[in-house]
């Protein structure tokens, strides 16, 4: 393929793992944080092809096909009982989730 | 029984030579014998398939049979199917239960075909291989030590092994394309928003799209009739304008003008691909079309356009998997913090991990606009290339992949990106919401080919109506692989 754009090499540190890591709820093990630098590093570069690319004028496509999403009357409607959530749930008990404690 | 075709099996089963019982039964068995090879499937529901097979039969008896009652279909394991597993081939959902039916499926179930069990896939669809499935790898069955393809490799393995007529799959940027093309099958994604979304487990929900996987493309165009529709469950699915896909399969072809787009065949393709594609193209032409090379901008610049748009969406989606209402909880966690954090590496394989961290950096507070908001311009600069493009020609006829399916041990873990640019020739169209199918079109060291066309938005009936006419004139859609060959006892 005929190449206009450069590579730019990004570096991905530890730090910033560990911060995406947080926001994104992941834990990581020693071995995720050792290898992980260099495979998103080289993630990025690859996506950070398109800053070459002049976009001033380019609206953002957010739907392939730019619809207005439809709208429908507001009537309450339950697909699902109680009953089916609870058989899904890891704990749940009088119509609750049950979580570890949150507030002491 | 296996190598007919819907309206071959739609016939014997009118004639009452099979019924709607033995054909269920037959690929069943089929499925027994076979899948420890393949491992297309993750579950199989050898119950409720015999039980609607019943009722089909009772249909045709009443000569009330649609054309796909009683064809059994197998659903790729991210479509909800009420009350059976739906796992996403992730540990995350491998105790879901689905407790509702996905509108996609509950379609097909209004035509009476049977399902036969959930498919194989790459965890959460995130993959080109099957590789990342939590069930292990599918089996190519052209060579078992070859992928299938993915992410809907399972469905591929499974038409081609012929274990099932009909498998659906979706694709979020060539999950029903490769695996097609790398199978020996035929599969179609439809323009975005033709099926409904609405019980597919989301992963990038403006690049998602279902789609089927058959023995050819007359077959192609029967199922995905049934499957098309809006649907007030999914605020991003539209009336398809032009839903006879059938009607046009035997018109001719005269006039067609395709195009060949420069970028798409350079010296990174293989060779014997390309000769192959050029073969598709003498053979269009002599049918009455015409080819033309075009060029298409901004190709370099879609996988990497993707690579954004993609994890970003699946980070977003992917969060409500939290331990707390459905799916996998980790034991024994001592705080809400924990359960979350645990929950979900416990639960996540690596390759989706890695997009959730992708996802999560590029829509973090500082970098949404320099990477979400870049790849979105970016996204309608190749929509607006494309467009150019199919204003000058009907279609476009482009590889599938850039080779044929590698090696299961050809898998470079360690380097995603090496995978990532692999999909060059299929995500482009995901980002326009094109239709596109991928039809077999030969054979490279014994392994199948695949060819891609491109068509305009809600022409998927002239797409399919060129690879009818191509398949009624060459027959490498017919060819078997050696694994699944001749009938069981």
């Amino acid at each position: 393929m005929h190449s206009f754009l450069t590579d730019i090499a990004v570096t991905i540190t530890k730090e910033t793992l560990q911060k995406i890591a947080s926001l994104a709820k992941l834990q990581l093990s020693e071995d995720d944080l050792e290898k992980l630098p260099h495979e998103l590093s080289s993630i990025f570069s690859l996506v950070e092809k398109i800053s070459q690319i002049d976009t001033v004028n380019v609206d953002p496509l957010a739907h392939p096909l730019e619809i207005t999403q439809p709208l429908r009357a507001d009537v309450i409607h339950q697909d699902i009982d109680v009953d089916t959530l609870e058989s899904l749930a890891p704990n749940f008990e009088d119509s609750l989730y049950i979580v570890p404690k949150v507030i002491d | 029984m296996h190598t007919n075709t819907i309206r071959e099996l739609h016939q014997l089963l009118l004639n009452k030579h099979v019924s709607a019982i033995e054909v269920t039964q037959y690929f069943l068995e089929r499925i027994e014998h076979y899948n420890p090879m393949i491992n297309g499937f993750i579950s199989v529901n050898t119950e409720a398939a015999l039980q609607t097979a019943q009722q089909a039969q009772a249909l045709i008896d009443k000569g009330k049979a649609h054309v796909l009652t009683g064809i059994p279909v197998a659903h790729k394991d991210l479509f909800c199917a009420q009350g059976e597993k739906t796992s996403c081939a992730s540990k995350m959902l491998d105790n879901f239960t689905a407790p509702y039916q996905a509108t996609m499926v509950e379609k097909l179930n209004a035509c009476f075909m049977p399902s036969l069990g959930k498919t194989n896939m790459d965890e959460f669809a995130m993959g080109s291989s099957n590789k990342t499935s939590y069930y292990g790898q599918a089996n190519n069955p052209w060579d078992i030590s070859c992928v299938p393809g993915g992410s809907s490799g399972g469905a591929a393995a499974a038409v081609a092994a012929g274990l099932a007529p009909v498998a659906t799959g979706s694709d979020t940027g060539g999950s029903i394309r490769q695996p097609a093309a790398f199978c020996g099958v035929t599969g179609i994604k439809p323009t975005y928003g033709s099926i409904s979304r609405y019980g597919m487990v989301a992963f990038a929900s403006s690049l998602d799209q279902a789609g089927p996987l058959t023995r050819s493309a007359e077959d192609a165009a029967i199922v995905l009739e049934a499957m098309v529709g809006q649907d007030p469950k999914d605020a991003t699915s539209v009336a398809h304008p032009k839903p006879q896909f059938v009607s046009r399969l035997e018109h001719s072809i005269q006039g067609i003008k395709v195009g060949l787009p420069k970028p798409y065949f350079t010296a990174q393709l293989d060779s014997t691909i390309a000769d192959k594609l050029h073969q598709v193209a003498k053979q269009l032409e002599k049918l009455g079309a015409t080819i033309v090379e075009i060029d298409l901008a901004h190709t370099e610049l879609a996988v990497p356009c993707y690579y954004i748009i993609a994890p970003a969406e699946a980070s977003s989606n992917l969060s409500r998997y939290d331990g707390v209402r459905f799916g996998y909880r980790a034991a024994n966690s001592d705080s809400l913090e924990d359960l979350y954090l645990r929950t979900r590496s416990e639960g996540f394989g690596d390759e989706v991990k890695r997009r959730i961290l992708v996802g999560t950096y590029v829509l973090s507070s500082g970098y949404y606009d320099a990477y979400y908001r870049k790849a979105q311009k970016v996204r309608r600069l190749i929509k607006t290339s494309f467009n150019q493009a199919l204003a000058e020609v009907d279609v476009l006829l482009t590889p599938t992949a850039p080779s044929i399916a590698f090696k299961h041990n050809q898998i470079n873990t360690d380097d995603p990106v090496q995978m990532y640019l692999a999909d060059l020739y299929t995500i482009a169209v995901n980002l326009a919401g094109l239709p596109a199918l991928s039809m077999p079109c030969g054979f490279e060291d014994g392994m199948p080919v695949g060819a891609q066309l491109i068509g305009n938005y809600f022409d998927e009936s002239l797409l399919l109506n060129i690879a009818h006419q191509y398949q009624c004139h060459t027959d490498f859609h017919l060819q078997q692989p050696v694994l699944a060959e001749g009938e069981i006892a």
